[in-house]
């Protein structure tokens, strides 16, 4: 209980010095929830979840915290926004999955079997649904294999920007699944 | 590491969400003081206001009407973004409304109901739905667009709750200045609107509000 009223008040300051701007509290902020994120996620997922599944979906959580910072409100306390948002994107993750696992592992597998993928995809077509700038994104990562890090690089981006860009991309290709 | 450190560089000062009484303050009396005025002038019944501020059944309708307006709108801020769930505004608004249904229930002339019902398929009185519905859907908007700035952690239920507040805001004004005093008026062209829109509501919210 101790440590964990530590942590929050050590969060909620971070947290203020963030809002101002403070680049050097922010990355303070996230290294800590990281660590807390991590934890409840291990605690979510139990051994269902493997360690790249767990690293995966912690970056996702942190991704979402960085997006959605604004929506915390100062007079409540800050761990449980933090907990909100692990255990939605957890669920969100969990549904997806089993909503889709045949779309998730053929997304995942498109640049490995050309013969396999010219079955059933039409690149053509995947490729048609997106942006010019998705388009450059899908063809490093999911065709030539590049990445994050090398495409963020390549497209003077930051990794962030290009995760952000891939999620976009997988959306725009499940609903077109979906459908 | 290298993310973080991404993540932090694309910092910019930012200000977090409004608190709950700084919410209600801008987003819900001023719309709840717009509808008054506008009520008001759409249906200038002031003489039948006057009367009925005498009867009990009146006065205790209005505070439950309200009731549910005010506990719907905290409910809805709840569910807006991720949050420890905090129950007891849902459960004051679903309280309150069951409660309003049982009065309306029990005062309802089940023998002149196909009369009634007959009198109550008039476009005329219609009026008061079609009233709650656009101010509802106005309001219904407003409250959307802003969620969309949140994270709503369930969008159907974010839906749901904007869907309550907003028809119930029209409905504790309709309630106040309609000049029929019905019940089957009031079952049929006052909670069928707020039915309608509590279905319809958590649709529209699942579409729209995802992050």
């Amino acid at each position: 209980m101790k440590k964990n009223s530590e942590m929050e008040q050590k969060l909620r300051l971070l947290f203020q010095l963030s809002m101002t701007g403070d680049a050097f509290a922010y990355e303070n902020f996230l290294m800590l929830v990281t660590a807390i994120v991590r934890r409840n996620l291990a605690f979510l997922g139990g051994a269902k979840l493997s360690r790249e599944q767990l690293e995966e979906l912690q970056q996702e959580v942190v991704l979402s915290i960085h997006q959605k910072k604004q929506t915390y409100s100062l007079d409540r306390p800050l761990l449980p926004w933090i907990y909100a948002i692990a255990r939605y994107r957890y669920i969100d993750d969990y549904r997806q999955k089993k909503r889709l696992p045949a779309t998730v592992e053929w997304l995942d597998d498109l640049h490995v079997e050309e013969e396999e993928s010219s079955e059933g995809i039409d690149y053509e077509e995947i490729l048609g649904l997106l942006t010019p700038q998705q388009r450059e994104l899908f063809v490093r990562i999911k065709i030539e294999g590049q990445t994050y890090v090398q495409t963020a690089e390549a497209l003077e981006l930051s990794v962030p920007a290009v995760k952000v860009g891939v999620h976009r991309i997988m959306k725009v290709l499940k609903d077109k699944v979906q459908r | 590491m290298n993310t973080l450190k991404n993540l932090a560089a694309d910092l910019k000062p930012f200000t977090p969400i409004e608190p709950l009484r700084v919410f209600v303050a801008k987003r819900f009396l001023p719309v709840l003081l717009a509808f008054i005025v506008l009520s008001f002038w759409m249906v200038n019944q002031k003489e039948i206001l006057g009367f009925r501020w005498g009867q009990a059944i009146f006065l205790l309708k209005n505070f439950l009407w309200i009731t549910v307006a005010l506990t719907s709108f905290i409910a809805f801020y709840d569910s807006s973004f991720p949050q420890k769930s905090r129950r007891l505004p849902g459960q004051l608004a679903m309280g309150a409304l069951g409660l309003l249904l049982a009065l309306e229930f029990y005062q309802l002339n089940y023998a002149q109901l196909p009369a009634e019902l007959h009198t109550e398929m008039d476009l005329l009185r219609g009026g008061c739905g079609v009233i709650i519905s656009a101010m509802s859907m106005g309001y219904w908007w407003m409250l959307k667009n802003w969620a969309k700035q949140g994270a709503p952690r369930s969008p159907e239920t974010t839906g749901l709750w904007a869907s309550i507040a907003a028809s119930t805001a029209g409905c504790v004004l309709m309630q106040a200045v309609c000049w029929q005093e019905g019940t089957l008026h009031i079952l049929l062209w006052h909670f069928l609107p707020l039915s309608l829109a509590s279905y319809a509501g958590p649709l529209l919210a699942k579409k729209w509000l995802r992050w």
